[in-house]
């Protein structure tokens, strides 16, 4: 028979234990953790993010994020190099690119769970992120063009200057397309700095001079050459010189881009530095038709590289007949001395409504140039700067390609013999720009597969290839900024078809 | 037989920037918008809307898609009236990402 003594013993020290096990935490406990945002407590698992499958927190570097945790709970961190945690409420991102994770405990020093929440992973990210590209644009006045390219230059083109800036710290941008749009938003968006603004008058003055918000890329290098030739030869002045010296000192000239994409497939961009400008002094020094032959060859197909903090400027010839008619071209030349009061609204509503878009690509500032050209990875970080104008600009631009595609698809099939004839070389104008444009090096149409047909073909036929290499081209256009940029091509083509 | 387009689109568009965006593809690639849903990259969790379209003849008119936020306390039923009203066509109800955050949005052509 047992000993009563000893049992009840047992039981006071088994109870005790239970007791003191109960009070103590154990693994698996767990607590409520609050991140502080604009002041207002949030769950912690409303404030993370899904990163690579995983739920993150998201820090910055040097960002401080508060937590609220409760009383008697410790906060530690597994690196202290990547997220520092400071007087037990604050956590700093600090390495860029580093994962840590963050374990609460209480006084026991026992790991505690947190809302579901086994390990809460803080992630610090570049802070670079958040910095942006930025494109300012300004237009060049008439006298100032005329100054410096001769006035039948400035009587054919309107010069846009862009400054695109990249406050990014330590990623440069590859400018890959540059636009202009002259934006009647911008007379309402104007409201919202200045309460006065008249902003009916503003949009009459763009209905009135303006009609359509068009978007406006810089003309094809042959022609702005050819432009500066022509006056050139009327002049002993070397326009060809002054294009050059210009651009050394004012930025660079813009040509030929992505819409407007010469035939010989040259990428526009012209990078027309100092450098360029001492070479080309010795290059050419003498005949009028050498010096337009080198600055022609002068226009290096190369992208423009914009280094992290640091700006370039882009002047964007625009033929003026794009822009203006007999009345506002009146109104654009009026020097100042002269100008009335309507004069001077136009230009500054002109100046208020030019916006510019640039896009590109972001890549490390060290990586070497032929990943830049290559990889999804660097596609993929394709910038979301101007994506807004981007895509305002790609669906205006893929309503006039419906047009287009309706035109010759009815002409082709049409019942008239005539029309259905005139339609033949159009369609083999498309399909072999079409051929152009994804055989060039820099192409920005991917066929696949590659469009063949041959001259003998009827319109119906020739007019089914065009469709299925446009939709082939589109469905290649995998992100937005390449859908933009096939769009944009894709119009350059059906607009240089269907001319007369 | 009917066939159908996919596209992924970006999670941090907005509304405007997903209308042009679907808009665009419409004209060019000739169909029309029937439905948005949001999904996750299997691969890297790298979450995206998935724009689903039907192919149409070229010669059809498809409007351009127009999306409308449903906020709280919007009355759903008020806003498909107002856009019927309009001559719209109601397309899709799905919460999908706006600017990468989940919202109920209500599509219309």
């Amino acid at each position: 028979m047992s000993n009563p003594k000893s049992f009840y013993t047992l039981a006071i020290v088994t109870l005790l234990f239970i007791l003191c096990a109960e009070a103590r935490p154990q693994v698996g406990d767990t607590t409520v953790v609050r991140v502080i945002r604009a002041g207002k407590p949030i769950g912690l698992r409303d404030a993370l993010t899904d990163r690579k499958g995983r739920r993150v927190l998201l820090l910055d570097t040097n960002e401080v994020v508060e937590l609220s945790v409760e009383s008697g709970v410790e906060i530690e961190t597994s690196s202290d190099n990547s997220v520092r945690v400071l007087d037990n409420k604050y956590l700093v991102g600090l390495a860029p690119g580093t994962d840590t994770i963050i374990r609460f405990r209480n006084s026991s020093g026992d790991e505690l769970g947190v809302d579901g929440i086994a390990d809460l992973i803080v992630a610090v990210e570049d802070v670079d992120a958040g910095r942006p590209i930025v494109a300012e644009s300004t237009f060049l006045s008439y006298k100032v063009v005329k100054d410096n390219f001769g006035k039948k230059f400035a009587q054919t083109f309107f010069v846009v200057q862009v400054d695109i800036r990249n406050e990014k710290l330590d990623k440069q941008f590859i400018v890959q397309n540059v636009s202009v749009i002259i934006d009647p938003n911008q007379c309402i968006g104007a409201r919202e700095i200045y309460s006065n603004f008249d902003q009916d008058d503003c949009l009459t003055i763009f209905d009135t001079h303006f009609v359509y918000p068009t978007a406006q890329f810089g003309t094809r290098s042959e022609e702005v050459l050819g432009t500066g030739k022509a006056d050139l030869n009327r002049s002993n002045r070397n326009v060809g010189f002054r294009i050059l010296e210009f651009s050394a000192a004012m930025g660079t000239v813009l040509s030929g881009f992505n819409g407007v994409l010469g035939p010989d497939g040259v990428k526009g961009m012209n990078v027309l530095g100092t450098t360029v400008s001492a070479a080309a002094n010795r290059l050419f020094p003498n005949t009028a038709d050498d010096k337009f032959e080198s600055l022609r060859k002068a226009q290096l197909s190369e992208d423009m590289i914009i280094k992290s903090k640091e700006s370039r400027t882009i002047n964007i010839f625009i033929p003026a007949d794009r822009i203006f008619y007999d009345e506002s071209w009146k109104m654009y030349i009026q020097p100042a001395r002269s100008a009335k009061v309507d004069s001077y609204k136009f230009k500054v509503a002109l100046d208020m409504l030019l916006l510019s878009t640039a896009t590109g690509v972001l890549v490390d500032n060290d990586a070497p140039k032929v990943e830049v050209r290559s990889g999804d990875e660097v596609a993929n970080q394709v910038t979301k700067f101007g994506i807004k104008n981007l895509l305002r600009l790609a669906y205006t631009q893929s309503t006039r390609v419906r047009e287009l595609r309706r035109q010759l698809f009815r002409e082709a099939t049409s019942a008239d013999v005539a029309v259905k004839s005139a339609a033949k070389p159009k369609l083999i104008r498309a399909l072999s720009l079409m051929q152009q444009a994804a055989a060039a090096d820099n192409a920005k149409l991917e066929l696949s597969p590659p469009i063949a047909f041959v001259a003998t073909e009827g319109p119906e036929a020739l007019a089914r290839k065009l469709e299925a290499a446009i939709r082939s081209a589109v469905s290649n256009a995998e992100s937005e900024a390449d859908l933009t940029q096939v769009t944009a091509e894709i119009l350059r083509i059906l607009e240089e078809a269907v001319k007369e | 037989m009917t066939q159908f387009i996919e596209r992924k689109v970006r999670a941090d568009l907005d509304l405007e920037d997903l209308e042009n965006f679907c808009g665009t593809v419409q004209n060019m690639s000739v169909c029309k918008l029937i439905r948005i849903s949001k999904k996750a990259d299997e691969a890297n969790g790298k979450k995206f809307n998935l724009a689903i379209f039907e192919e149409v003849d070229l010669m059809d008119d498809v409007p351009k898609p127009g999306l409308k936020k449903v906020g709280t306390g919007d009355d759903i039923s008020e806003i498909i009236s107002k856009q019927l009203a309009n001559g719209k066509k109601f397309v899709f109800d799905a919460v999908i990402f706006v600017e990468n955050a989940d919202a109920r949005v209500l599509g219309f052509r």
